[in-house]
């Protein structure tokens, strides 16, 4: 067999990370706490058996689960895990796709041959590995496309593998799984779908492929070819350049004073600016969303002179963007800055007029390189002081490079 | 905070016989491990505590009114530092878990806490607080928090 594809997911990652150096957190339901700590952003197995789902606000989650702990994320943590897992499946796999933290693409001919073994026992002994060297219990796939392979490792957790070569087993496993369990295949294409009478996937691999290419356009039709078995999503094994870089999230609450809305806009471009050097962009448009209290939303761009990384020149362009929202007196909960249009340093056009060339960021991202994040930081961030005395927040999941999916 | 929960693989044997623990012996589910609660609602509230090298275990803050030792389960760590209890000496108290309004969290390093003396001579062990953090306050909904031994929360 050749060409076979295989998916790597740990189990329940965070909560799993957390018994690697907590091992008495192991068999106890535990729920992990996002940036706020008001939301449950990932749980053990056990504490999905008493009902707690993600996002679920922590008061719900203890009415649920009155006995579950709660443990506040570390980021940093689970980034020195999932850097020992990338590691670990590149000296078995010659092709990885490190696809978010805790799931891996990779090229799986060579796992036979690697173990010495046939493939399902080659399979098992890597699973073994992962548990034995990092600690962390992993679900696996492997089949002859990304989609099988990722719905092989889905339908076999928790700690479980399936190698998806036979036809009948293939067959067998499209007529159990609902479209919606398809990556790719979100609520409203689902619905789509629905309304043709698909709601499996044997359905929708069964259905005509133009139909699907008219319903759902050429991201549904390599959906379908995938579900064939036939690979038409290649494994990606370094990150497609970006069409966009944001960041940003909730503001732990309302805010209502310019001040600290200032001192948020400036956090988050302090970490653009920073991506957009570790990425090696600049951006020829600025774009700011807001969020309101009352959930509605709205966003302004506005377009660059020329494109730039420089935080001198995009602190102006933000700083102006607020002003034009103006949310004065309006309680703002979440706020995200985009950088948009971008282009690698080579690449750009030089303006007629050029910005200043932004030496005093490079020399800022030198500083705190030495001396840890946010050390030197803009003094508009001083109204946050909460915020950088808790170093849990310097941290965050888009702080982890090289991952193809958020 | 009104529990501290340690695992019972922590605390000597011994111990537990004597100071009759083993009625507050929980499991969270079928196979994990053992932990020894120690709630603030009983009516004999105690607390493990780190005294002179020792895991030892003394009666957790003050339910009774006439005794001249403040009353309650707590001290705010600025009432100490403006010097309102002499006499009082730093203690240290291990946790695995703490409880505050229903919502258990993990703790890595333990509580900080003072021992106080009544005038018998007997030993009474406050935990020390502090205003809550924002991510305590979110989770908890408690304006207070334990001074932690090592990170934080």
């Amino acid at each position: 067999m050749k060409n076979l594809i295989g998916h790597l997911d740990a189990d329940c990652f965070y909560a799993s990370a957390e018994r690697v150096r907590f091992p008495h957190l192991k068999r106890i339901p535990i729920g992990i706490l996002g940036n706020q700590g008001a939301c449950v952003i990932a749980k053990s197995y056990e504490m999905k058996a008493r009902g707690v789902t993600t996002a679920m606000p922590v008061w719900e989650a203890v009415s649920h689960c009155p006995e579950g702990v709660y443990v506040k994320r570390d980021f940093q943590w689970y980034e020195v895990l999932s850097r020992k897992m990338l590691e670990l499946l590149r000296r078995y796999s010659p092709t990885v796709e490190y696809y978010s933290i805790d799931e891996f693409f990779f090229e799986a001919d060579c796992l036979e041959q690697s173990f010495g073994c046939p493939l399902p026992e080659a399979v098992a002994t890597l699973q073994k590995e992962f548990l034995e060297q990092v600690g962390v219990p992993v679900s696996i796939g492997v089949s002859t496309s990304r989609i099988l392979a990722k719905l092989g490792s889905d339908s076999a957790k928790p700690y479980g593998w399936h190698v998806l070569t036979e036809p009948e087993l293939i067959a067998k496993l499209l007529r159990e799984q609902p479209v919606g369990e398809l990556t790719g295949i979100g609520f409203r294409s689902a619905l789509k779908l629905e309304a043709l009478g698909i709601k499996t996937c044997a359905e929708l691999a069964a259905a005509d492929r133009k139909t699907i290419r008219d319903l759902l356009t050429v991201k549904g039709e390599a959906i379908w070819y995938e579900l064939q078995g036939e690979s038409v999503i290649p494994i990606q094994a370094n990150r497609p350049p970006h069409k966009c870089v944001a960041r940003g999230g909730s503001l732990g609450g309302c805010v209502t004073d310019p001040e600290v809305l200032n001192g948020w806009l400036i956090r988050n471009l302090e970490r653009l600016t920073e991506a957009l050097f570790a990425y090696g962009y600049q951006c020829g448009c600025l774009c700011l969303e807001l969020q309101l209290k009352d959930r509605t939303g709205w966003s302004r761009q506005l377009l660059l002179h020329g494109h730039t990384d420089a935080f001198e020149v995009l602190s102006l362009a933000a700083r102006k963007l607020l002003q034009q929202m103006d949310p004065a007196g309006t309680p703002v909960s979440y706020m995200h800055l985009v950088a948009k249009d971008l282009r690698t340093a080579g690449q750009r056009q030089l303006a007629l007029f050029e910005q200043p060339s932004g030496c005093a960021n490079r020399l800022k991202h030198q500083v705190n390189q030495a001396i840890g994040r946010f050390a030197l930081r803009s003094g508009a961030t001083l109204t946050l002081p909460e915020l950088y005395s808790d170093q849990a927040h310097d941290h965050e999941i888009c702080d982890i490079y090289g991952k193809t999916c958020f | 905070m009104v529990g501290v929960s340690l695992l019972r693989s922590e605390i000597p044997e011994r111990l537990i016989i004597q100071q009759n623990l083993q009625h507050w012996l929980v499991r969270r589910s079928g196979q994990a491990a053992e932990e020894i609660r120690f709630l603030w609602r009983v009516r004999r509230a105690l607390l493990p505590v780190w005294y002179h090298n020792e895991l030892s275990v003394f009666e957790w803050g003050n339910k009774d009114r006439h005794n001249r030792l403040p009353c309650g389960a707590y001290l705010m760590q600025e009432e100490l530092k403006s010097g309102c209890w002499q006499n009082s000496e730093p203690v240290e108290v291990p946790a695995n878990f703490g409880l505050a309004n229903h919502v258990w969290f993990h703790v890595v390093g333990g509580f900080r806490g003072i021992l106080l003396r009544d005038r018998h001579g007997n030993a009474h062990v406050y935990l020390l607080m502090q205003p809550a953090s924002h991510y305590y306050q979110v989770m908890t909904r408690s304006k207070r928090m334990p001074l932690f031994i090592g990170p934080g929360i």
